[in-house]
């Protein structure tokens, strides 16, 4: 490992990726409640990374980062939380949505592993790792995947954010080299 | 004598008038120029529409937060002021009355400009006076 990010976007970006191309070449579909069901796991994991970092992080960038992360992903699964209300939708668990899970238990137990600055640079990295693979599974599974409009919607809507989150990311990550 | 009275007052109903004219028209132009004007910027897909704004001064610019999120606007320099959040769906304003840098201290990537008076750079000194906060 002589690279943190490389080693935290390996991890990511492979699993992530390997799903979105299992995906396409196997021409399964997700319905609507699966899709509904990757994009709020995808905002909660973050937002438990960020808890992470609120317990064990003491640099304030770091903290004011975490605690964006909290409120924004929060308001993104309030927004997708209503909708499939408002469209009958129960959110559906599926491969994707379990891998997803499944990855994060383990990059948490790396990152609760961790302490001062070693931790604050491990938790960044993965932060910027993880919004780009994200940004890549929203892109190139979610909004594809998406049948009904207003979903596919909410899903386009929050790829500014996701990529606001990674320019932030990458310049807290800049300021602890 | 009377006659004369009747003249000057005649005289000096035109002058008046004609003054009145004058006045009225600068007056009038005067007051175009400097009624202050409210301005919109929309803070949409994480970023203020517009993102440089030009006002003259004591125009009053209004921020309304169309995005999902909360947003905050705040000087960039000395952070010397700022709106705090602006829930989705709210807005916030204030009176300009210097050009400055401005951001949103929670997305701190996205970044806005006020030009005040076709000044470019912002001067250290005093604060805008902030009128009114919240969501509508």
């Amino acid at each position: 490992m002589k690279n943190p990010e490389t080693f935290w976007s390996g991890i990511i970006l492979s699993s992530l990726l390997c799903i979105t191309t299992s995906f396409a070449q196997n021409a399964q579909t997700l319905s609507d409640a699966e899709v509904a069901s990757v994009a709020v796991v995808a905002n909660q994991i973050d937002i438990a990374y960020a808890e992470i970092a609120k317990e064990k992080s003491k640099d304030a960038e770091i903290l004011k980062f975490a605690e964006t992360m909290i409120n924004d992903h929060n308001a993104v699964i309030k927004q997708a939380s209503d909708l499939v209300k408002k469209l009958g939708v129960t959110p559906k668990d599926n491969d994707v949505s379990k891998k997803l899970l499944s990855d994060a238990d383990a990059t948490k137990k790396a990152l609760r592993s961790k302490s001062g600055s070693e931790f604050n640079k491990a938790y960044i990295d993965n932060e910027v790792a993880y919004h780009k693979a994200v940004i890549e599974a929203v892109e190139g599974l979610l909004i594809p995947e998406a049948e009904n409009a207003e979903l596919k919607a909410l899903l386009q809507n929050v790829v500014p954010a996701l990529k606001t989150h990674l320019a932030h990311a990458e310049m807290v990550q800049k300021s602890l080299k | 004598m009377r006659v004369l009275i009747y003249v000057s007052l005649l005289a000096a109903i035109a002058m008046g008038c004609g003054g009145s004219q004058n006045d009225s028209a600068a007056t009038s132009s005067d007051n175009v120029q400097n009624v202050p004007q409210r301005h919109v910027v929309e803070i949409s897909q994480m970023k203020f529409v517009p993102d440089v704004l030009s006002v003259n001064k004591g125009d009053t610019i209004v921020w309304i937060n169309k995005d999902m999120v909360d947003h905050d606007v705040t000087e960039e320099a000395t952070h010397s002021w700022t709106s705090s959040k602006i829930p989705a769906g709210g807005s916030w304003e204030m009176i300009a009355t210097k050009s400055e840098a401005y951001f949103c201290s929670l997305h701190v990537v996205m970044k806005g400009k006020i030009v005040v008076d076709g000044n470019e750079l912002a001067m250290a000194g005093e604060s805008p006076s902030i009128t009114q906060c919240g969501a509508p």
